[in-house]
């Protein structure tokens, strides 16, 4: 029998719950974007976000399931009223029709599971050692004291993307470090924090504003270090991973890794 | 203004003093030569040609006491450490600023106060207004704000469950029902330098930035030499001569200043024509409304899943647009260079200075 969305859908359900992670019916997240259950699946792409150019590389491989972190139609609650009128949102569900794409998202659950991978994978494609956290799962390392600037070279090297903006003196000597994922960013006026890597954060106007604050530790004297790599670029990696986890229960199909892109360049 | 040094710096403030009592316009309602921080607000408020939200809790003084002569004025993007270290060497002790001083939307002086209030939960778009100044402890769903990964710009989405955020964070006020956080030498630094120097910090963000037409987006042109190009009476649309995405981006990066903050999404060698400008912070809808009328936008600070992937996925489906994101903190810088020339006409009693707070970011090798 084909297998279809729906049925993979039950199957991560079934997983998630034997590792402890229950399903809540109420997000409005990790649900079908595109297409639905009874669609029957070719092939599966796990992504960091649904863009274009993700599904289009995905189905041209034949996997006509697409399984992203993050939204579909750029904004989080992929609410299409907002975008509806868009050129770009007509030629974009046009390809999904006529390829029979169907899409369904994995964020909420995701960051509950033990490891969430957006973590591991992140601190994994930013070369950090997995001997250096302080505790499973911690998010935290200790790592043979460097300087900012060798830091953001090494991440910058490893991950191999240019748009990785970094605040802080180069200088300035750092251990211990926090990894953040996303939005889910990690503030850095901890006093048990040199530096901070992260995916995004608004630049003020925050809860913390870690820019300002990282600059003023700078003019101080202060150890302080802001890594951002870019929301795309810290969570991708974890969909790697979720590729991995995925894989031995859908033995039926393909279950593959595909890159979203990048975003950005920089002059 | 050319840099000048403290002692000419003093000497202008005296010297305008002194003229002001025989020309300045306010001098009939200001007898004495001593002008005040609270009296230049109300200038502010009297000329600003935008009706004053009485309810502001973004534009109000944050540090200091706005009863204390005015010895000059510095009018900066980013009131960092390092601003308010080149202020008071010139002289100065007003600064007013496009940003927060203390480090989050709440901006207020103790860390008991920061985050607090529904601003804090990562902020609305420009012109929302914030929760109050030192308000009540915060409660963690304020504190973690923008960590919740919920699009400040999509009221609609809910939180997320707390198991995403972050491991335990000191510093963050989270101790437990009314634990003192613990010191923060930064910010305890920070208001030492205030209270010796005898500062007082206003910030002026929302209120300024609802002039018409809007200052920060004739004040990029000006930098750039657009304003000849403009369409029509549209300060944010320009037409200019054909360049490259490329040359377009180095072109930024060198007036603005930048060292990493310059983003660009779309195809390096394409030629544009029209420019669009959508300064400060912006959701989603903002780029939908701009993107498809000009070539390229420019804008400063958006959603990473909102507009930069809208831009991302436009260009992929085969449309030549082009995407630039500069930054919140060097867009806001010309639009408050705009603020320091205007408020020298208001103030002849003092000098008024630009100074930036520059490009928080710089890339790695």
């Amino acid at each position: 029998m084909a297998l279809t969305a729906g049925e993979v859908v039950n199957r991560i359900k079934a997983l998630m719950a034997l590792q402890g992670v229950t399903w809540n019916d109420a997000t409005t997240r990790d649900r079908f974007k595109f297409g639905g259950p009874d669609t029957v699946v070719s092939g599966i792409a796990t992504t960091f976000m649904g863009t274009f150019e993700a599904i289009k590389n995905a189905s041209d491989q034949g996997l006509n399931m697409i399984i992203p972190h993050e939204d579909t139609f750029w904004n989080d609650a992929d609410n299409t009223s907002l975008v509806q009128n868009d050129a770009t949102y007509a030629a974009k569900v046009g390809f999904m029709e006529k390829n029979n794409v169907v899409i369904f998202r994995i964020h909420d659950h995701m960051h509950r599971q033990h490891p969430d991978f957006t973590f591991s994978g992140s601190a994994r494609e930013v070369g950090l050692d997995p001997m250096h956290e302080t505790a499973p799962d911690s998010r935290r390392y200790v790592i043979p004291e460097t300087t900012l600037g060798e830091l953001a070279a090494r991440v910058k090297k490893v991950r191999g993307d240019d748009a990785i903006r970094v605040v802080g003196d180069p200088k300035t000597k750092i251990r211990r470090v926090a990894i953040g994922a996303g939005m889910a960013t990690p503030q850095n006026n901890s006093l048990d924090i040199d530096v901070v890597i992260g995916g995004e954060q608004r630049e003020y106007d925050g809860g913390q504003d870690s820019p300002e604050y990282t600059m003023d530790a700078a003019t101080l004297g202060i150890p302080k270090g802001w890594i951002i790599l870019g929301h795309n670029m810290s969570e991708e990696s974890g969909m790697q991973e979720f590729a991995d986890w995925l894989r031995p229960i859908v033995p039926e199909v393909k279950v593959k890794h595909v890159r979203a892109g990048t975003v950005y360049w920089v002059p | 203004m050319k840099d000048l040094s403290r002692r000419e710096f003093v000497a202008v403030a005296v010297g305008g003093a002194v003229a002001s009592r025989m020309s300045s316009p306010f001098a009939l309602a200001k007898p004495t030569a001593v002008i005040t921080a609270a009296d230049i607000l109300q200038r502010i408020k009297n000329n600003l040609g935008v009706p004053w939200n009485a309810a502001t809790a973004m534009d109000t003084f944050k540090a200091g006491d706005p009863s204390m002569a005015v010895t000059g004025v510095v009018v900066t993007s980013m009131a960092t450490l390092d601003v308010l270290q080149q202020a008071t060497k010139a002289g100065a002790n007003f600064i007013i600023t496009a940003a927060p001083t203390f480090y989050a939307r709440a901006d207020a002086r103790q860390p008991g106060g920061r985050g607090a209030g529904p601003g804090g939960r990562g902020g609305g778009p420009p012109g929302a207004v914030a929760g109050g100044r030192g308000a009540n402890a915060p409660s963690p769903a304020a504190v973690f704000g923008p960590g919740t990964g919920a699009s400040a710009a999509m009221p609609a989405a809910p939180p997320l469950p707390a198991s995403i955020l972050p491991g335990p964070q000191p510093g963050t006020g989270l101790g437990g029902a009314g634990a003192p956080p613990p010191p923060d030498p930064v910010l305890a630094a920070k208001n030492a330098f205030i209270d010796k120097n005898n500062l007082v910090v206003l910030r002026l963000s929302e209120h300024w930035n609802a002039r018409k037409p809007d200052p920060r987006a004739v004040g990029l042109a000006a930098a750039m030499g657009w304003t000849k190009y403009q369409i029509g009476d549209d300060v944010l649309r320009y037409q200019v001569p054909p360049l490259t995405m490329e040359a377009l981006a180095k072109q930024l990066k060198k007036v603005l200043g930048a060292r990493g903050g310059i983003r660009v999404v779309g195809n390096r060698s394409f030629r544009v024509r029209t420019i669009g400008l959508v300064p400060g912070y912006n959701p989603l809808q903002a780029s939908l409304a701009m993107l498809p009328t000009v070539d390229v936008m420019i804008t400063g600070e958006v959603q990473e899943w909102e507009s930069a992937t809208y831009a991302q996925d436009v260009v992929f489906s085969g449309v030549e647009k082009g995407f630039i994101s500069i930054g919140r903190v060097l867009n806001e810088a010309p639009g408050m260079r705009v603020c320091a020339d205007w408020l020298k006409t208001l103030t002849p009693e003092v000098p008024v200075r630009f100074i930036s707070a520059g490009d928080p970011y710089w890339r790695p090798l």
